[in-house]
């Protein structure tokens, strides 16, 4: 057992350790960021105006909050896709050689995955902290918590995804669209209360596990500012988050195992 | 002087491999379509009125703009991969020349922008009103520089570095920023109140802004909010394009020797 926790993180490092790979995408990104929080953010926050149970919203420090989540979303979206990638393209032949348990690997690959997207996301999220001047050690525990489960749940998931859809075109069209529908229909721009007015889109907010993440995020790092204006109870959307986490874990992992058991031939 | 035939043959093979990317054109066109019918509309709704009347009607001309840059742009993600991979000396070894080559080629980023985005055009006259001959004539004018120029722009910065993974960085940089930093999702007088006046002129001056207050002068009048005239924001599009072109045709130009 303890052999076996070693070397599961052995492989949630090694997805870790290839950031090198991706400084150039990070870079994008953090910039993507950037940009984001001090020009579009901004500017949008001097026109809405959003009042909720406890009074007028801050935009500003709601959207910087939003701003994360999408930016965690993405990363996670494409370091799934990325260990797909690396399946198909036969590493896993040089993993399987390895004296590792197929259990351990698929849990290690799919946990590292998203270890890896939340490790590469902390310099967004220190950006956020530094912005909503979050000091509360457990807000910032809470809030690292938070991430992680959703870096988990994403890539995943678009392990999952891309292990199911078995083409790369096909796949492309799936994260691009759900990347604009995903994010646009969640509670990342706007809070649920805002998007009432059309029932499709606040359904639609309703039960994407984005919005329930971006509100808890919210909630952990400004309980009094965005209490009225949560999509759920926290407690439903921690224990949502949790749920998603471990179901798109799970099922990454049973699917990385069949693919190791039955060849990854396509 | 007559008008090179190869020309337009360099612009239609450009144009044929552009339907091929299928899946990357659903991905763009969910997007720019999820930016004005849920963006927008959820937006329309919390947007203070005296700010912005009608959000949507807003946003419809800068999501027109990003539609025609957008893909105007891709043509440099292809120049890129044939400069890399050496495939620009197969281009140099027909009979044709670098001038036309390069001409080609930014017609090719001409003819994408100017197909995708006539759907959104036709949904912005949906969504607000149908132009007058010459103000469709300007929009026709408006809608070809700003995918000649974007295409010179995505070329030009195509060149600028031989790492594939830098190059697509910095392309990726540039989007981004002319996206945001424009006026597409708010009026000249917040940028006016946010910011300082030096990077209120950047954003304001920006292609993408300048072509999104033309199609407001022409589609959404009632809500123009530009301190510029239509004859002064041509103006300043011209020049903007005649640049980039010809920053464009000289560096793709110099990258082919």
């Amino acid at each position: 057992m303890k052999e076996d926790i070693r070397v599961l993180i052995l492989v949630m490092l090694w997805d870790i350790r290839k950031l090198g790979r991706y400084k150039f995408f990070l870079a994008m990104r953090f910039t993507w960021f950037l940009v984001q929080v001090l020009v579009f953010g901004l500017l949008v926050s001097a026109m809405v105006s959003i009042r909720g149970p406890g009074g007028l919203l801050d935009y500003y420090k709601f959207y910087i909050i939003g701003a994360y989540t999408a930016v965690l979303f993405s990363i996670s979206i494409m370091k799934g896709y990325d260990i797909a990638e690396e399946i198909e393209d036969g590493l896993i032949d040089y993993q399987l050689s390895l004296p590792i348990k197929r259990r351990v690997l698929a849990l290690g690959r799919a946990l590292g995955g998203g270890l890896a997207s939340f490790t590469y996301s902390t310099p967004m999220l220190a950006v956020t902290i530094l912005a909503l001047k979050v000091q509360n050690p457990i807000a910032l525990l809470a809030m690292t918590l938070v991430s992680l489960l959703l870096a988990v749940s994403v890539s995943g998931l678009a392990v999952s995804i891309a292990l199911i859809l078995k083409s790369g075109d096909r796949l492309d069209i799936l994260m691009g669209v759900s990347d604009a529908l995903l994010i646009r229909l969640s509670t990342i721009f706007y809070p649920a209360v805002a998007m009432a007015a059309v029932s499709l889109y606040y359904y639609a907010a309703k039960v994407n596990p984005i919005s329930y993440a971006a509100d808890m995020l919210r909630y952990v790092a400004e309980p009094g500012e965005f209490s009225g204006f949560l999509v759920a109870d926290p407690l439903i959307m921690f224990s949502l988050i949790a749920g998603f986490a471990a179901t798109s874990t799970i099922a990454s992992i049973v699917l990385l195992e069949r693919k190791i058991e039955g060849g990854y031939s396509r | 002087m007559t008008f090179p035939r190869s020309v337009p043959i360099i612009a239609y093979r450009d144009l044929q491999r552009f339907w091929k990317y299928k899946w990357w054109l659903a991905g763009l066109i969910t997007m720019n379509l999820a930016d004005l019918l849920i963006f927008a509309l959820v937006f329309r709704g919390i947007v203070r009125r005296e700010v912005v009347p009608d959000y949507l009607q807003f946003i419809a001309p800068g999501i027109a703009s990003i539609a025609a840059f957008a893909a105007a742009f891709t043509i440099g993600r292809e120049v890129m991969v044939e400069l890399r991979r050496d495939f620009h000396h197969y281009l140099l070894s027909l009979p044709i020349s670098r001038l036309e080559l390069v001409a080609g080629r930014i017609a090719s980023g001409l003819a994408r922008g100017l197909i995708y985005q006539l759907p959104f055009i036709v949904l912005i006259v949906i969504l607000t009103r149908l132009p007058s001959p010459t103000e469709a004539l300007i929009a026709l004018s408006v809608s070809a520089m700003i995918a000649a120029s974007m295409s010179s722009l995505s070329i030009a910065l195509s060149t600028l570095a031989r790492s594939l993974e830098l190059q697509a960085t910095i392309r990726g940089l540039v989007y981004f920023i002319v996206f945001f930093a424009s006026n597409i999702f708010y009026p000249e007088h917040i940028i006016r109140v946010r910011f300082p006046e030096a990077v209120q002129i950047v954003i304001i001056n920006n292609p993408i802004s300048i072509a999104t207050s033309i199609y407001r002068h022409i589609f959404t009048p009632h809500l123009v909010q530009t301190a510029y005239t239509l004859e002064e924001l041509l103006l300043k599009l011209t020049l903007w394009t005649v640049i980039l072109l010809l920053v464009g045709a000289l560096l793709y130009e110099r990258n082919l020797k």
